[in-house]
Order: C-alpha cells, then structure tokens, then sequence
C-alpha cells in the first residue's frame, strides 16, 4: 500500500532526526520551501520530530520516505486535511541531494497521492510551489497536477521575488491520469 | 481605533462575545465563512475570542466592526502576515444581516486596504472568497481586488460543490484608485 517502485512511506521515527538534521539547514535543500531563509536548531527539530512520531494529529499526516533498501531520503505529508470538503494541501522534500533527479521524488508523490486517495478518501489534493523551484514544478505537472492560481511576486527570497503557484489534481483527473499509464 | 467613512475598527474583545453569537446562529451568513459547517457553542466561541484576542504578535489581527455611532456591525482583521514578503490576507463579516447592501462591507474592505498599505506597510492584499458568494465578489472587485485564480470544488456548502476563488491586490494599484477617487470628486 504504502510502497511505490522506487520508495516507500513509512511513520516519522524520533531517530530521523539525524537524518533530517542533514538538509535542514542546507539552504539548496530549503530554499524554496515554506521554511526558506529560517535556521532551525536542534532542540527544535528534535522536539518535531518527537511530536511527528507520536502521529496523533488527524489533520496533518506526515511520512519520512526512505528507499525500498531503508535508506532514509526524506520527508512528506498531507497538511490541513478537511473532512468536509475532503481536500488536503501536499508537502514534499528530498533531503538527500544525490537522490534528486532520478524519480525518487516523483515515486513518493504516487504513494502519498495514493495514500490521499485511496486510504484518506480525500476528493483532492493541492499544494503550493514558489515559481523557481522548476524541478519541483515539472514533477507536479507529471504526476497531473494543474496550476490554478498564481501569485504574481509572492515570495522574497534570497534577494529575488518570485511568484507563488497553487497547483490541484482532483481524484477523477488522478485515476483517469494512472488509467493511461 | 481606525475609522473610515461609515465604519471603524476597535480591537476583538470577550465583551463582543453575546453580537458575535447573534450572527453566528445565522446560516446565511455562516454558510460564506470557513468553518462555519457546524454550530458551536457559547463556550467555544468565547475560547475563539481569548485565544484570538492573545494572539496578537503572531501574524493575525482581530477587529471589531462598528458604525461611527458605535453600534455593532460585524468583525474583519488579517491573518498570516508575512513582513518578509509584505503581505498578508483580509477576511471580513457584516454579521449584523439588516446592514447588508448599505456599503457597510465595501467601506470595510477600504478601512482594511487602508490598514494594511498605510499602517503595516505592506505591498500586497489578498483574500479568498467561495465561488458562490456573489455580493462578496462584487464588492472585492469594486474595490480594485483581480481574481488570481480559482480552486475547484474547495467548498462543500449545503449540498453543493463551490470553487474558492483568490484575489489580490497591490499597493501601487490600490493608490492609482485612491488618486482616480480623489478626481471624480
């Protein structure tokens, strides 16, 4: 259920924290997520990777994704689910930069789109993406996801303002998209 | 207080709990608003309002909405304030439903405009607004707000599918129609 070709999805363990210390500070790794321009300590990672672990918030499901060998390779989740209109907002990261580019992450995405929609029952999933994070973008755009807003000069980052996209893929567009494959 | 020409803004207090249940109970105003599914009660709104009134350094700002002669109207405030990318987000709620259609909500949206760009400094304004709300969008665009985009089937409301629909709008473009107001008089 939870393992794709490439990765599975697993629980956060209090011990990813040594795994997750290595990209969080790195700003390559961060630079376009929602963390961007912050400096995270280790209490503080340590307390959220604690938290994580417990897994006991309904509305927030966070995953580490590691390598079908068990190799630890990074994070995802699904934010602010809402049971009434049964949506969710995507989260996703390679932490480890020789994993980028080899479909590692675009594996993930199918196990996470899965677990949205065949296990949470959710009707969609959408996310938000800073228009330079291009790699990002093409790997959304692949599993089907459509760009429905975006906010022209949204985010300053590093010196640069970019715009801020909010992509969608509805459970209908997903199955007919996995039909095709 | 800031005051603009048919409303102005007070802080949220705990003594604006009994106007805030009136409005609550109102399913034809809570059916526009996020979380506004389910009734809740006496006791969880007045939690909303201690919580909301603590949380004042924390990117999210809560006023109460009054007519000049004081008399009470509905709440409007920001959340998620980012200084950083100089924007933040405005909702707003004329839940006193006798006042609608009088230019309560559109003299709001101008009160917060004003706020925002002149007070917080800021460079950016955006909202959100279900697809269904017509008078809400009328008013949002009277008011110089573009559509940005358009979430499908976001909001599940009395049986119904609804879009939620984003806008925005920049403080260059909200001066050019203070200066454009300004020669029509």
């Amino acid at each position: 259920m939870f393992e794709g070709k490439l990765v599975r999805i697993r629980a956060v363990e209090q011990s990813d924290v040594a795994n997750a210390w290595e990209w969080v500070n790195n700003p390559e790794i961060t630079r376009f997520l929602s963390m961007s321009g912050q400096l995270i300590s280790r209490t503080s990672e340590t307390e959220l990777m604690e938290r994580l672990s417990l897994g006991d918030d309904p509305f927030n499901r966070v995953f580490s994704i590691e390598t079908l060998t068990g190799d630890y390779i990074g994070s995802c989740g699904l934010h602010s689910i809402d049971p009434i209109n049964r949506h969710a907002e995507l989260g996703i990261v390679i932490g480890k930069p020789e994993y980028l580019g080899k479909g590692y992450g675009s594996d993930a995405m199918q196990v996470l789109l899965r677990t949205a929609f065949h296990v949470l029952n959710l009707n969609k999933v959408y996310l938000m993406v800073i228009s330079g994070n291009t790699r990002a973008i093409r790997s959304y755009q692949k599993c089907g996801f459509k760009e429905v807003v975006r906010y022209p000069h949204h985010c300053y980052i590093d010196g640069e303002w970019y715009d801020d996209l909010v992509m969608e893929l509805l459970r209908l567009e997903w199955e007919a998209e996995r039909g095709q494959a | 207080m800031y005051t603009g020409k048919k409303v102005r803004f007070r802080a949220l207090d705990v003594s604006d709990l009994d106007n805030r249940m009136q409005w609550s109970r109102d399913r034809e105003v809570m059916r526009f608003l996020v979380g506004g599914e389910l009734p809740f009660s006496r006791a969880a709104e007045e939690a909303f309002i201690r919580e909301a009134v603590s949380q004042h350094a924390k990117g999210n700002k809560y006023y109460t909405v009054e007519t000049l002669d004081g008399e009470y109207i509905g709440a409007a405030g920001f959340s998620d304030i980012q200084h950083v990318n100089r924007r933040a987000t405005i909702g707003l709620v004329i839940g006193r439903r006798d006042m609608h259609g009088q230019g309560y909500g559109t003299d709001t949206v101008r009160l917060l405009l004003h706020t925002a760009f002149h007070v917080y400094n800021l460079e950016k304004v955006t909202l959100k607004v279900f697809s269904n709300n017509h008078p809400a969008i009328a008013c949002y665009r009277k008011c110089g707000f573009r559509e940005v985009g358009r979430m499908k089937q976001h909001r599940f409301i009395d049986g119904e599918w609804h879009d939620e629909i984003c806008m925005e709008i920049n403080r260059s473009e909200w001066e050019l129609s203070q200066e454009e107001g300004k020669q029509r008089r």
